[in-house]
Parts: C-alpha cells; sequence; structure tokens
C-alpha cells in the first residue's frame, strides 16, 4: 500500500514536470524512486550532466575573452562582476525598503529598532576602524615592500644604462669636435661628416628607445595591483557604506521619522493654540488662527507623506511586468474577438487582411512615437487627471506610479503583440474539424451554442499559441520601448546605466539582460502550461 | 407510406470540368421500423448517401423526404453516427452526451437527463470511462461511445456510417447483438452502411448493394427472409442464408469485374523517341 503511495507521488511530480515542460528533471525524479537506476543515470548524464558542463565550458570562456576586449567602458566585464553588480543590487533595494520602513516606524517599535541600530553602529564602526588600520598597513606594506621588491631590478637597470648613456654621449661630443676640427682642416670630407652625424642621430634614437622601455617596465610595476591591498580595500568600502546606511537609518529612526516630525508638529500646534488663546486684539487673533490652520493642514500632509525611495531594479521588474501584462491584455482583448470574426466570416477577414498585412510589420518604435503623441493628446494634465488618480488609489498598483509613459508602452506592447494572437485566433476558428460542425448542424444548435460550445473550445489551443507568442513579442518590444522613451522599466534600468558610464554600468547592463531573459523565460513557461492546460489531445508543445 | 424516401436524387461535387457526379438516380424507400443495410465497397459514395440522408448534403436534383416531408437541414430526429466517432475532444464523454440530450431534450430535469446519459453509457458498456476524454479511449471506445451518443438522442431514424469497422471481432459481435437488441426493443428505423456481407445478412431486413463510383445508384435489394432474432451461432446453418450469402457475394463481384472492365485504361499511343543520351556520346553533348 505503502509503495503505491509512492508511486502515485512520482507521478503526480512526473505530471507536473511534463506540464511545466520540465522534462529534463524526469530522469531525476525517477532516480529518487529508484526506477531502473541505470537508464536513469544515463539520462541524466547525457541530457543533465553535458549541458551543465557545456554552460560551465562557456563560462569560462567567458571568463578568459572579457577582460581581453578594452572598450570605452571598461573591459567587458566578467561572470563575477556580473555576479557583484546583482549582488550590488540587491543589497540596494533592500536598503531602500528598510529605509522607508523606518521613516513609517512609530513608538515602542521605532525605539526598539533604532536600539538596534545603534548597537549595530557601535560594532560596524569599530570594525570600520580596523579595516581602515588594515588598509594603511597594506598601502604600507605596498609602498615599503612590495614596490621596491619588485622595482629593484629595473631600477638598477635604468640607472646602470642611464650612466652608460651618459658616457657614450660624453664620447660622441668628444668625437664631434674633433671631427669638426678635421673638417675645417679638410682632413675629413664634407659628405663624411654628414654620413657621421646621420650614425651619430641613430644611435641617439636607439638610446631613447631602450630608456623608454625600462622606463615603461617600471611604470607597469606600479600600476600593478597589490592583491591584499584591494582586498583591504574593498572591505573598508562595504563597511563604510554599511556605516552610512545605518547612520541613515538612525536618521529616519529619529529626527527625520515620520511620527516624530508629525509629535513635533502637534507640540507646535498646541503653543498655536495657546498662544491664540491668550490673543486679544482683533489682527492678533485673526494672524494667530491663520496659523493654527496652516499647521493642521501641514500635519496632514506629513501624516499622509512616504519616504521617496530611489528607483531600484526591483522596482523596475515589477512595473515593467505590470506594464506587459497591461498591453497583453489589451492584445487578448481585441484579438481574439476579432480573431473569431474572421475565422467565421470570410468577408470580415477579406476586411481585415489589408490591415493586418500592412500594419504587423511596422516597427515598434514607430507604433511607440504614434503612442506617445496620441496618449500625451488625451491626458494634458496627467497630475490631476481622473484615470490616473483612480489608478493611484489601487493599493498594490497605485504605488507603481502610473503615468501616460506606462500607457503609451503598453499600447505599444498591445499594438504589436495583437498580431501573433490574430491570426492565431482566426486560423483555429477556420481550421476547426468539419466533423465537429457536423455535430452541431445535426444538433441543430444556436449560433451562441455553437460559438461555446463547439467552435471556442475547438480553437483554444491555437488561441493559446498565439497569446504565448504575443507575451514574448510583448516582452522585447517593451523592454526597446521603455528604453527609448525613458518609461520607467527595465529597458530604462538599462539606458540609465548605459547613459551613467560608472564602472558598475558595463556588469549592470549585462546583468539587466539575464534579469530580462529569465522573466521573458518565464512568462513564456507560464504561457506553456496554460496552452497545455487546454489542449485536449494531449500533445506536447515546442519549449 | 414510407418512412424516408429518395426519389432520383444525385449529388455532384465540384463544378465546369471538374464536376464529378458521385451519386445518380437514387431510389430508396424505407419503411418504418425497417432495418435496411447499404453494401458496397469502398469509395463508391457510401458515405456521401449518409450524409444525404442525414440532411448534411443536399441533393442537386432530386429529393429527399422524411414522412412525407421534404428534408432540408440536418436534425436529430435523423440520429447520424459518424464514421470517424466525431466526437468533441475536449469533453469527456459524459459531457458529449450531456451536449447532445441537452440540446434534444431541453425539459428534462437535472436528474433525468443524469439517468438518461448513464442509461445509454451502460448499455455500450462505457459507464467506467465515462470521465475520460476522446484521446484517451480505444477506437472501439471511442465508436461505442459516438453510438451512445446517437441513441440517447432517441432518434427516429438512426442512420449508422459503417458503425463497427474499427473494432476487433469480439466487440464488433457484442455492439452487432447491442444495435439489433436495441432495434427490437424500441423498433426503430436503421440505415446502416456496411462493408461487411456477414454483418448485413445478420441484421439487416434488406440489403441494398450501391453500385461502384462515379455516378454510383443503388441497385435491386435483396430481402433477408430470416425472422428475428437472429442467433449468430445458428444462422449460419439456415439454408436461406447460405443461399443469400453466395448471391450477395456472387453480385459483388460480378460487380467488382464490371468495373474493372469498365475502367480498363484505353491504350495510349506512346510518341516514337528514344532519349538523347542513348544516340550521342557524352563528349559530343553540348548544353
Amino acid at each position: 500500500m505503502s509503495e503505491k503511495r509512492s508511486d502515485q507521488i512520482k507521478y503526480s511530480i512526473l505530471k507536473f514536470l511534463d506540464v511545466t515542460g520540465f522534462t529534463v528533471l524526469d530522469p531525476v525524479i525517477r532516480l529518487i524512486f529508484r526506477e531502473e537506476t541505470d537508464k536513469q543515470c544515463k539520462a541524466i548524464g547525457k541530457f543533465l550532466v553535458v549541458p551543465i558542463l557545456f554552460l560551465f565550458f562557456c563560462l569560462t570562456m567567458w571568463w578568459k575573452i572579457a577582460p581581453q576586449h578594452k572598450t570605452k567602458s571598461g573591459e567587458v566585464p566578467t561572470p563575477d562582476k556580473v555576479w557583484n553588480s546583482a549582488k550590488i543590487n540587491h543589497t540596494f533595494d533592500y536598503r531602500e525598503t528598510t529605509k522607508s520602513e523606518d521613516f513609517i516606524a512609530r513608538s515602542e517599535s521605532r525605539k526598539e529598532i533604532l536600539k538596534q541600530v545603534q548597537a549595530q553602529i557601535v560594532s560596524i564602526r569599530s570594525e570600520a576602524e580596523q579595516a581602515k588600520n588594515q588598509v594603511l598597513l597594506m598601502e604600507e606594506k605596498f609602498k615599503n615592500d612590495f614596490l621596491p621588491s619588485k622595482l629593484e631590478v629595473p631600477n638598477t637597470n635604468l640607472s646602470n644604462y642611464l650612466t652608460e648613456v651618459n658616457i657614450l654621449s660624453n664620447r660622441r661630443k668628444e668625437e664631434l669636435n674633433v671631427l669638426k676640427a678635421e673638417v675645417m682642416n679638410g682632413k675629413t670630407t664634407k659628405k663624411e661628416f654628414v654620413h657621421f652625424l646621420e650614425e651619430q642621430d641613430k644611435l641617439v634614437d636607439q638610446e631613447k628607445k631602450i630608456l623608454k622601455e625600462l622606463r615603461s617596465v617600471i611604470s607597469e610595476i606600479r600600476s600593478q595591483k597589490f592583491k591584499p591591498l584591494e582586498k583591504a580595500r574593498s572591505v573598508y568600502n562595504n563597511l563604510a557604506n554599511e556605516l552610512q546606511f545605518l547612520k541613515k537609518r538612525e536618521e529616519f529612526l529619529t529626527k527625520s521619522n515620520r511620527s516624530v516630525r508629525v509629535q513635533e508638529a502637534n507640540d507646535k500646534l498646541q503653543l498655536s493654540i495657546e498662544d491664540l488663546e491668550l490673543a486679544t486684539t482683533e489682527k492678533d487673533i485673526y494672524l494667530r488662527a491663520k496659523k493654527v490652520i496652516r499647521q493642521k493642514e501641514s500635519i496632514a500632509r506629513l501624516e499622509g507623506q512616504q519616504y521617496a525611495s530611489a528607483v531600484t531594479v526591483y522596482k523596475q521588474i515589477k512595473r515593467s511586468i505590470f506594464t506587459v501584462l497591461c498591453g497583453f491584455l489589451m492584445a487578448a482583448i481585441i484579438a481574439i474577438p476579432l480573431g473569431i470574426m474572421c475565422g467565421l466570416n470570410k468577408v470580415v477577414m477579406a476586411c481585415l487582411t489589408p490591415f493586418i498585412s500592412v500594419f504587423k510589420p511596422v516597427s515598434p518604435v514607430v507604433w511607440l512615437l504614434i503612442f506617445q503623441i496620441i496618449v500625451g493628446a488625451f491626458f494634458p494634465d496627467p497630475e490631476t487627471h481622473p484615470f490616473f488618480l483612480f489608478f493611484s488609489s489601487i493599493p498594490y498598483i497605485g504605488s507603481l506610479n502610473i503615468n501616460p509613459a506606462l500607457v503609451f508602452s503598453a499600447c505599444t506592447v498591445a499594438i504589436c503583440a495583437v498580431w501573433p494572437a490574430l491570426v492565431n485566433t482566426a486560423l483555429g476558428v477556420s481550421s476547426i474539424d468539419k466533423d465537429h460542425i457536423n455535430v452541431a448542424r445535426v444538433l441543430r444548435l444556436g449560433f451562441k451554442d455553437r460559438l461555446f460550445k463547439i467552435i471556442i473550445p475547438s480553437s483554444l489551443p491555437y488561441v493559446f499559441a498565439g497569446l504565448r507568442i504575443s507575451l514574448g513579442v510583448g516582452w522585447m518590444v517593451l523592454i526597446a520601448a521603455e528604453a527609448l522613451s525613458s518609461s520607467d522599466g527595465l529597458g530604462k534600468f538599462v539606458w540609465d546605466e548605459y547613459q551613467n558610464g560608472s564602472s558598475y554600468s558595463f556588469a549592470n547592463i549585462i546583468y539587466a539582460c539575464f534579469v530580462v531573459g529569465i522573466i521573458g523565460f518565464c512568462l513564456d513557461r507560464i504561457m506553456i502550461v496554460l496552452q497545455r492546460i487546454v489542449s485536449f489531445d494531449g500533445g506536447t508543445t515546442s519549449v | 407510406m414510407s418512412f424516408l424516401s429518395l426519389e432520383n436524387a444525385s449529388v455532384s461535387f465540384g463544378a465546369g470540368n471538374s464536376k464529378i457526379k458521385i451519386l445518380s438516380d437514387l431510389n430508396l424507400e424505407v419503411k418504418e421500423n425497417e432495418f435496411v443495410a447499404i453494401i458496397g465497397f469502398s469509395g463508391s459514395g457510401k458515405s456521401t448517401l449518409m450524409s444525404l440522408l442525414a440532411g448534411l448534403i443536399l441533393p442537386n436534383s432530386g429529393s429527399i423526404k422524411m414522412k412525407g416531408k421534404t428534408v432540408k437541414e440536418p436534425g436529430p430526429e435523423r440520429g447520424m453516427m459518424f464514421q470517424n466517432y466525431s466526437l468533441l475532444p475536449w469533453l469527456s464523454v459524459y459531457q458529449n452526451i450531456e451536449l447532445a440530450v441537452h440540446q434534444v431534450f431541453p425539459h428534462f430535469s437535472k436528474i433525468e437527463k443524469e439517468n438518461h446519459i448513464l442509461h445509454y453509457l451502460e448499455m455500450v458498456n462505457l459507464l467506467p470511462a465515462k470521465g475520460k476524454k476522446p484521446h484517451e479511449l480505444s477506437g472501439g471506445m471511442k465508436q461505442r461511445a459516438s453510438l451512445a451518443r446517437t441513441l440517447a438522442m432517441k432518434p427516429e431514424i438512426l442512420l449508422l456510417d459503417e458503425p463497427l469497422s474499427a473494432l476487433d471481432a469480439l466487440t464488433r459481435a457484442n455492439i452487432q447483438d447491442e444495435i439489433m437488441r436495441i432495434w427490437q426493443e424500441d423498433k426503430r428505423t436503421v440505415v446502416m452502411i456496411t462493408n461487411d456481407v456477414d454483418e448485413a445478412l445478420l441484421m439487416a431486413d434488406r440489403i441494398i448493394p450501391l453500385t461502384i463510383g462515379p455516378e454510383a445508384t443503388l441497385n435491386d435489394p435483396f430481402i433477408v427472409d430470416i425472422d428475428h432474432p437472429r442467433d449468430r451461432t445458428t444462422i449460419n446453418a439456415n439454408r436461406n442464408y447460405k443461399k443469400l450469402k453466395v448471391n450477395v457475394t456472387n453480385f459483388l463481384i460480378n460487380m467488382n469485374l464490371e468495373a474493372k472492365k469498365l475502367n480498363l485504361n484505353p491504350h495510349i499511343p506512346m510518341p516514337e523517341l528514344t532519349p538523347d543520351h542513348l544516340n550521342h556520346s557524352r563528349s559530343n553533348r553540348t548544353f
């Protein structure tokens, strides 16, 4: 009985892997359940180990080749640098969220957090102190031990050569003087004198060249990185950053904290009210009453205030996903009914074909510009437009900063994503099995029943195949659109990094490349699962 | 009065030069409660004939009448069982039948509907598979599900288009018995298409051969005057059965021979040409 149960678990896991398209892991699961171990091991070797080895091979190649190509933005980053930039982005996001939490912390919890933070500051400060000493130590070592030991040979080489050159040039000067005299005497011809001078110039050039080489060896050694020093510096930098962050937290927990500021404002208000009570003259009453009103207003504003967090990559990701889903939804809402109409009625198809053929190949960039103009005209004053006010009032979505840029990005996504879904839906509806139509005819199904019980279910696999392509296209288009229009999102993140040109920019761009790819992959997987669920013939979907 | 009748009906596909007359001058009279088998070679237009009887296609000339009224569209009173099952693949067996029952008997209450469906599922022995999707079923099970759906519509006339073609011999015999039982129990009119002489002889009151197409037509019927119910184990010894079997088989064989004679290709004169490269050596060839 227990064996049967484990079989059930096994088959439900295998089914799940099959539906999600992770059939690669199939043999691993089977191996865990001890089913034909030899066969599974072979399968794992072929389809799991070899690809992983290949992946490592590619990573190593990247590691080796990347630093050799020098660009304006520095070396092409190696995998570790990209990983590092991922970590930096993560820490940045963590710090921003912590700060925004600190900002709104109140009363007891605020005090508690403050205590912790202050304790951390003390410990980190001492650590930072140590790290700084370490850096100084290492700098010393670099100057006194590392450099001299490496420079000893080249330096002596250089000085030796310099003295040599000195002697040689003195000798040449003497020769020159002798020859000058000889030329005057006529012992040597003028032609020979010219020849002599040429020879001398050549020798001087050669000496200069050798000197330059010797000097470059020295400067190269000087610019060499001393690993322990680098490490100490990075440790110190990290600690210093952490310390700065903690100090900022302390600030947000004390004088910049919302509840603290509200408290202060309330105290002031209390004083003003007391003042108002004491006022006697008409003018004083009026002015003090006004002051009370002003202070009340400012308190209300304070209470609604949120921490103005910097835009982190995670926020950009959320916004991009939200935008692509909006655009995708718009595309689906347009494409599916139109596609069904096209598939059902040849006249509709004939009417729409020219539009599909002409607009399908239009570049997303052109659509972006068109929508930017159109959407801009719809919302002349976006800050107060009811459409955006409505979206800002929705709890989660409101934090994504809905603005016209998001609307036209979504529209661009929609118009580019609409075509595959439309064409596929039309194809699905028009290629419905004739036998199924005959069944509907024999049963005398009405139009509504025919549509919802026969036509739509039978074309669903096509529809979802189209939607899957649409979502993929939409995601690609969106990133380009965001980069071009500086609408917040991953595309803008990439564009900003490109414009930034800091030492991390290139690594950040490659990091973003992976993020975009992985999210696109996840979206596609979700669509595959949906497609598999609606496909009734139990057939497989291409991955 | 005949229940279902064809009067000089003909069907052709295509237009202009490529127009092919599939069926021509069909005359058929089916009496109420009669079991008629139409027998013919594959490709002779049997399925087209069935579609014609169902009303899925209309005759180009002549007419088709049911109970004296001209048939203009398909409907559930002529229950058609399709040759390739036509089960809707996204619905389970139960739901497939439910769709038909819901449409034909809209006044049924929920329980009535369920009982009705389960009754027919039981009849074709598909109760254990009622929740399965068609792609999970074997060919025979699909055929039985299709039969159950057709029967559940309680049609006045059953049109069976090679209903047993995809079944193994054993299941085939079972379903044959089943169909005969149903036919006898609540006497219905049945038109069945088949290419199996034994099957036709076992089940039908009349066997009508369809000549080989194009321009296929119905030939004179063979009357099977053996009393119902017939027992497949003893019928082989029946004198009438033997005689009829010989007659029908001979008729079919002769028809086939005639068709072959008709279709003999006339001699096509070949041009007197020999390939170029046989006359000239390779080196002389120029392009």
